[in-house]
C-alpha cells in the first residue's frame, strides 16, 4: 500500500564530503532547506536547452525515418555517450558535438545517404526520381525528409539553402548524388542533431513550440523521432493540454521503442548489464547464463511495470521473478520450459524484487566473491540518491577470499568497518550489502558460504538514521516503504526523462512535486508517474535564459 | 640543438619511390590522414598504462621488457602531476593541464590534440577498453580532450585500421582506390552549410551562454572536419600488408575481457603500421582506465587471475602482490616492445638512412606514481615498511628525429606538463602554456 507523503527530507540533497576526514561534515547532515515536496511554493521550470541526440536516439531516428535501408545499414558510427554525474548517458549538459562525434555523425550520414540515394531505395523514398528527376523533385525530398529530420517544417530559407547545395552537386555529379549530399547535410545539421527545448519568449518565460513539444514527447518517452501523426497532432494544437500530453506519453511508453527506453533507464539506473563479458569462478559458461539473466530482469520489469502497473515498491518487493528453463536450472527453483519466460514465485527467504535479480546481484560482485560494498553502493547512490566521495588515496586491497575459513562479511568487516578511517564511508554502503549475502557472486541463493553460516543483519543509511534490517527481503521491504527511496527513484526517472534540464535530483524537485506526491499516495504506478512528467509546466516552458 | 629536421615533400616521395615502396600509389589521397602540411616526419605515440608502477621492481622486472631497445630510451624520474592532483581523477590531467581546482567540463585540450592541430594532422586515440558499458564513457576513463570535449578511444582495432590506414583497394577489392576528390569537394560543401547553420543558431540564441558554449564546441568540430578535406593522405605502404595481430581480432569482441591481449596487440600493430606508412603522425593509446578491475589471466596475458586495480595496484605491504602488479605492468611494455617497437625498427620510407623508431617519440605514461599510494608526484612513499622513491612513470623511446638524447636515466624535478611540452617540441610544435600555466621543454632529455 502506498499511502505516504513527501515531507521535507532534510538530508536528501546530494552531498560529497571526504568521509575519511574526521573533521569533514557528516554526509547525513546537510541540506536543511531542501525545496521539494510540500516545501515547494510553486512548480518550477528549467533552463532553455539544446539536447544533443544520444547514439541510441540517432540510431532509432534513422531506423524510423528510413526503414527502407534496414537490411543494409550497419548502424550509427557515433562513439560512446558521456556518462554524466547523474549516471545517465543522456544528460543535456554533458552531450556535446566533439570532433569525434561530428566525425561519427558525418560517417553515419554518408552511410545512410549512400544507401538512400541508391537507385533501388530512391525509387521508393522519392518516386519522382524515376520519372522526373529534376529540381522540383529534389525540393520535394528536401521538404519531406527535412521535416522528418528537423521535426518541423523547413523555412523557405532553409529549403532554398539545401536546394542550392543540391544544385551545386547535381551540376557536377547528377541527381542522385545531389540528393545524397543534401541528405548528408540535413542529417548533420544542428536542427537535426539537437532537440530544441528553447521555445519562444512569452512574457517572462519561454514557451516551447508545438514541434518542440512533439519532439520532447517522442524522445523522452520512446527514444525516437516523432511520427508524422504526432507532429501533426501537436501542430493542430491537440497536445496543448497537460492531459493530452500525458495520454500521448503513456501511449508512447507502451510502444516497443517506449519499452526499450524504459529498459535503458533501468539499466543505467541500477546497472544490471555489468555482467556482460564477465566470468564467475566455478560457473561454467557464465556468459550464456548472464545473457539470460539480463533478459530475466527485462521480463521482470515488464511484468511489474507493464502487466501489473506497479510502483517503485512493487519493483522492490515483488515476490516473483521470470524464469526460463536454463535459469530455473541455474537458480535451482521454479518450473519453466525452453526459452519462454514464466512468472515464478520465489521460495520463501530466497529474496524479493529487483535487488534479488541475478543480473543485479552478479553485476555488483567480483569474479571470485560477492561485494557488500558494491551492492551497498547501489542502495546508497541509486535508491537513496546519496553521493559517496571519491576514495582516499591510500586504500589497501580487500584481502583475497578464503573459502570455508572466513566469510565475505568477516573480511569486509575487518577491513572496512573495524578501521575508523574506512568505516567513515563504508558504514553507508557495506551494511546494506551484508543483507544480500545469501546471494553469491553469480546471483544465486546460497544457504551458507562454503559451509560457514551467513549473517545477513545489516542496516539502511536513511537520512534520519540507520534502519536495522535482516536479510534481503527485509532490506527491500524497508526501502520500498521509505519515502526517501520513492523520492530518489522518481527523481531519477525525471532526471533521465528531462535529461537533467529541470535541475536534476538536487535542484529539480519542485518541477515534479505533483506527480511524485501522486506516486507516493499510491494513486498511480511508476509508468503513470513517468507519463505525468509530460504534463508538468517544465515540459512546455522554460526560464528566459540559462545559467551560463 | 642537434635535431635534424626533415622536410616532408616531393623529394622524399621520390626517395621512397626509389626505394621501391609504394611506387604506384605514393601520391594516393584520402581524407583520413594529412601529411602534406607536415614539416617533420617525427611520429608521436603516447602509451598510457594505468595506475602507476611499483618502483622497487622497475629496473629489475619491468624495464627488462624493453631490453631490445634499451639503447633507444630514457627513463625519466622526477615528474609530478600539475598542482598535486591525486587519485583517479588525475587520469584527466595526465595529458592535459587539467588541475584539481578545475571544474568538470573545463576546456583543457590534451597535448596530442594541441600538437595535431598545430601540425594540421589528425590526433588518433586507440583504446584497449574492457569496459562494463561500451556505450558510455565515465570520469575514470577520460584521458584526452579534443576541441573542448573529452574524446573517446576507438576500441575496435578494425575500426582503427579503417580510420588510420589508407584505403588501398576499392570496396570490392578489385583495384586502386578512387582519389575521391569529388567526394571531398561535396563533403566540404555540405559541411559549409552546417557551419553557416551553426553560426546563425549561435547568434540567435543570445543570453543563453551555456547553449552558446555548446554550439561553439560544435562549430569548432565542424570547422576542423571541413579543414581536413583540404588535407591529403600519404601512405607509402602498398600491396598486401601482413597484419597478423589485426587479423587475429576477426570475430572477437573488443570489449570482452578475455580478448584484452588481442586488442592491445592489434592496436599496437595498427598504430605502428600507420606510423611506418606515414598515414598517422600523432597517436595515443589508452590501456584500460584507472580503476579497471580486469583479471590478468586473459589469453596471452601474464596469467595472473587477480584484479589489476583493486587487488594488484593497491597492494602496499604485500610484496608478492606488488611483484605480480609489476608483472602486469611489464606485460604492457613487453607488448609495446614486441609488436610496435620491432615494427618501427626498420627503414623509414621517408628517409631510409634511419629507422622509423629513430624518427619517432614513444612516450609511456600513467596517471599516478604508485598505485597503492595514489600519489601523482615525485615523493617518497611508505611501502612494505620502507620508504620508496616514486614519481610519475615516464619513458621516452626512440630518437625523435635526433631530438632525444636517449640517455638511459634522466633525473629531473619538473611538472609533467613540461614533459608534454617536450613531446610537442620534439615534433616541431612549441607549446608555451597548458591549463593556464607556463610550460617549458625538459632539456635534460634532448640532444
Amino acid at each position: 500500500m502506498r499511502t505516504r507523503m513527501i515531507i521535507g527530507l532534510a538530508g536528501l540533497t546530494l552531498l560529497a564530503v571526504a568521509c575519511a576526514d574526521e573533521n569533514a561534515s557528516d554526509p547525513k547532515g546537510g541540506g536543511a532547506d531542501a525545496p521539494y515536496g510540500k516545501n515547494c511554493k510553486a512548480t518550477t521550470v528549467g533552463e532553455p536547452e539544446l539536447r544533443r541526440l544520444t547514439g541510441p536516439e540517432v540510431q532509432a531516428t534513422i531506423e524510423d525515418v528510413f526503414p527502407e535501408i534496414a537490411a543494409e545499414w550497419t548502424g550509427t558510427r557515433m562513439g560512446p555517450d558521456l556518462v554524466a554525474g547523474s549516471g545517465f548517458t543522456n544528460d543535456a549538459k554533458a552531450l556535446l558535438v566533439s570532433q569525434q562525434t561530428a566525425s561519427g555523425l558525418l560517417d553515419t550520414a554518408e552511410d545512410v545517404a549512400s544507401l538512400v540515394s541508391s537507385t533501388a531505395v530512391l525509387a521508393t523514398v522519392l518516386p519522382c526520381a524515376a520519372s522526373a528527376a529534376d529540381t522540383a523533385c529534389a525540393e520535394s525530398f528536401i521538404q519531406t525528409y527535412g521535416r522528418r529530420l528537423f521535426r518541423r517544417t523547413l523555412t523557405e530559407t532553409e529549403t532554398a539553402r539545401y536546394a542550392e547545395l543540391y544544385a551545386a552537386v547535381q551540376a557536377k555529379a547528377g541527381f542522385s548524388t545531389g540528393i545524397k549530399w543534401v541528405l548528408v547535410s540535413m542529417m548533420q545539421s544542428p536542427h537535426a542533431v539537437y532537440r530544441s527545448e528553447v521555445g519562444v519568449v512569452d512574457g517572462d518565460q519561454r514557451v516551447l513550440s508545438a514541434p518542440e513539444v512533439a519532439t520532447a514527447l517522442a524522445y523522452d518517452f520512446a527514444g525516437t523521432t516523432p511520427s508524422e501523426e504526432l507532429l501533426a497532432q501537436a501542430e493542430r494544437g491537440e497536445l496543448a493540454s497537460a492531459e493530452s500530453r500525458v495520454k500521448a506519453a503513456r501511449a508512447l511508453l507502451e510502444t516497443k521503442r517506449g519499452r526499450k527506453n524504459v529498459h535503458r533507464f533501468v539499466d543505467e539506473w541500477i546497472e544490471y548489464k555489468h555482467i556482460r563479458g564477465k566470468t564467475r569462478d566455478g560457473v561454467e559458461n557464465f556468459s550464456s547464463v548472464s545473457a539470460h539473466m539480463v533478459e530475466e530482469t527485462e521480463a521482470f520489469v515488464e511484468q511489474v511495470l507493464y502487466a501489473e502497473d506497479g510502483g517503485i515498491d512493487d519493483l522492490l518487493t515483488a515476490p516473483y521473478t521470470m524464469l526460463n528453463a536454463e535459469l530455473a536450472s541455474f537458480y535451482g527453483y521454479g518450473k519453466a520450459s525452453g526459452d519462454d519466460w514464466t512468472k515464478v514465485t520465489r521460495p520463501d527467504s530466497w529474496g524479493v524484487g529487483l535487488l534479488a535479480q541475478g543480473a543485479v546481484l552478479a553485476s555488483h560482485s567480483h569474479t571470485n566473491s560477492t561485494s557488500p560494498t558494491l551492492r551497498g553502493m547501489v542502495v546508497y547512490t541509486r535508491l537513496l540518491c546519496q553521493t559517496m566521495p571519491a576514495p582516499p588515496a591510500d586504500i589497501p586491497p580487500i584481502v583475497e577470499p578464503a573459502p570455508g575459513k572466513v566469510t565475505t562479511r568477516e573480511r569486509y568487516e575487518k577491513q572496512h568497518i573495524a578501521v575508523d578511517t574506512c568505516r567513515s564511508c563504508h558504514q553507508y554502503s557495506d551494511p546494506s550489502g551484508f543483507a544480500m549475502e545469501h546471494f553469491d557472486a553469480a546471483g544465486r541463493f546460497r544457504a551458507d558460504e562454503d559451509g560457514l553460516p551467513i549473517d545477513t543483519s545489516g542496516s539502511i543509511p536513511f537520512v534520519g538514521g540507520a534502519q536495522a534490517v535482516d536479510g534481503q527481503a527485509d532490506l527491500a521491504a524497508e526501502l520500498a516503504a521509505s519515502e526517501e527511496t520513492q523520492f530518489c527513484v522518481s527523481s531519477l526517472v525525471a532526471t533521465y526523462t528531462y535529461g537533467g534540464a529541470h535541475g536534476g535530483v538536487a535542484n529539480g524537485a519542485c518541477a515534479v512535486a505533483g506527480p511524485q506526491q501522486a506516486l507516493l499516495d499510491g494513486k498511480i504506478g511508476l509508468l503513470s508517474y513517468w507519463a505525468k512528467l509530460a504534463g508538468q509546466p517544465h515540459f512546455t516552458m522554460r526560464r528566459l535564459n540559462d545559467g551560463g | 640543438m642537434g635535431r635534424s629536421r626533415k622536410t616532408f615533400g616531393r623529394r622524399l616521395f621520390l626517395k621512397a619511390l626509389g626505394a621501391g615502396i609504394g611506387a604506384p600509389l605514393a601520391m594516393r589521397m584520402s581524407r583520413l590522414a594529412m601529411a602534406e602540411t607536415s614539416k617533420a616526419p617525427v611520429r608521436l605515440f603516447i602509451y598510457y598504462v594505468p595506475h602507476g608502477w611499483p618502483a622497487e621492481h622497475l629496473d629489475s622486472l619491468i624495464l627488462p621488457a624493453l631490453a631490445d631497445h634499451k639503447n633507444q630510451m630514457s627513463v625519466v624520474r622526477g615528474l609530478s602531476m600539475n598542482d598535486g592532483m591525486r587519485n583517479h581523477p588525475s587520469i584527466q590531467g595526465t595529458l592535459t593541464g587539467f588541475g584539481s581546482g578545475m571544474s568538470q567540463g573545463a576546456a583543457v585540450d590534451s597535448i596530442d590534440y594541441l600538437i595535431a592541430q598545430k601540425l594540421g594532422v589528425a590526433a588518433h586515440v586507440l583504446g584497449a577498453m574492457p569496459r562494463f558499458n561500451p556505450a558510455a564513457q565515465d570520469d575514470d576513463s577520460k584521458l584526452v580532450q579534443h576541441g573542448g570535449a573529452w574524446a573517446f578511444a576507438v576500441a575496435n582495432p578494425v575500426e582503427a585500421a579503417t580510420k588510420m590506414l589508407a584505403q588501398t583497394k576499392t570496396p570490392d577489392g578489385s583495384g586502386e582506390a578512387d582519389p575521391a576528390a569529388d567526394d571531398r569537394a561535396f563533403r566540404k560543401l555540405a559541411l559549409g552549410v552546417t557551419e553557416r547553420e551553426l553560426e546563425t543558431m549561435h547568434a540567435t540564441l543570445k543570453g543563453m551562454t551555456s547553449v552558446q558554449s555548446k554550439l561553439s564546441v560544435h562549430l569548432e568540430s565542424i570547422r576542423h572536419l571541413r579543414a581536413q578535406q583540404d588535407k591529403t593522405l600519404v601512405n607509402l605502404c602498398t600491396g598486401d600488408r601482413e597484419m597478423p595481430k589485426l587479423a587475429a581480432m576477426a570475430g572477437r569482441d573488443p570489449f570482452d575481457a578475455k580478448n584484452f591481449g588481442y586488442v592491445v596487440d592489434a592496436h599496437l600493430e595498427v598504430a605502428a603500421e600507420a606510423m611506418l606508412c606515414g598515414s598517422a603522425q600523432v597517436v595515443t593509446m589508452q590501456n584500460m582506465y584507472t580503476n579497471a578491475n580486469l583479471l590478468f589471466n586473459f589469453d596471452g596475458g601474464p596469467g595472473i587471475a587477480k584484479q589489476h586495480h583493486a587487488v594488484l595496484s593497491h597492494a602496499r605491504g604485500d610484496a608478492p602482490l606488488r611483484k605480480e602488479f609489476a608483472q602486469c605492468q611489464k606485460w604492457f611494455l613487453k607488448r609495446l616492445n614486441d609488436v610496435m617497437l620491432r615494427k618501427l625498427n626498420q627503414p623509414d620510407p621517408f628517409d631510409t638512412s634511419s629507422t622509423v623508431l629513430d624518427n619517432s617519440i614513444i612516450y609511456v605514461c600513467s596517471e599516478v606514481s604508485d598505485g597503492a599510494e595514489h600519489n601523482s608526484d615525485a615523493s617518497e612513499v611508505w611501502i612494505g615498511g620502507k620508504p620508496l622513491a616514486t614519481s610519475l612513470p615516464a619513458l621516452l623511446i626512440g630518437g625523435g628525429g635526433g631530438f632525444l638524447n636517449k640517455k638511459s636515466a634522466v633525473n629531473v624535478v619538473r611538472k609533467h606538463t613540461d614533459m608534454l611540452a617536450t613531446l610537442a617540441k620534439g615534433v616541431g610544435v612549441e607549446i608555451k602554456e597548458m591549463g593556464g600555466q607556463a610550460v617549458n621543454a625538459i632539456e635534460e632529455v634532448t640532444s
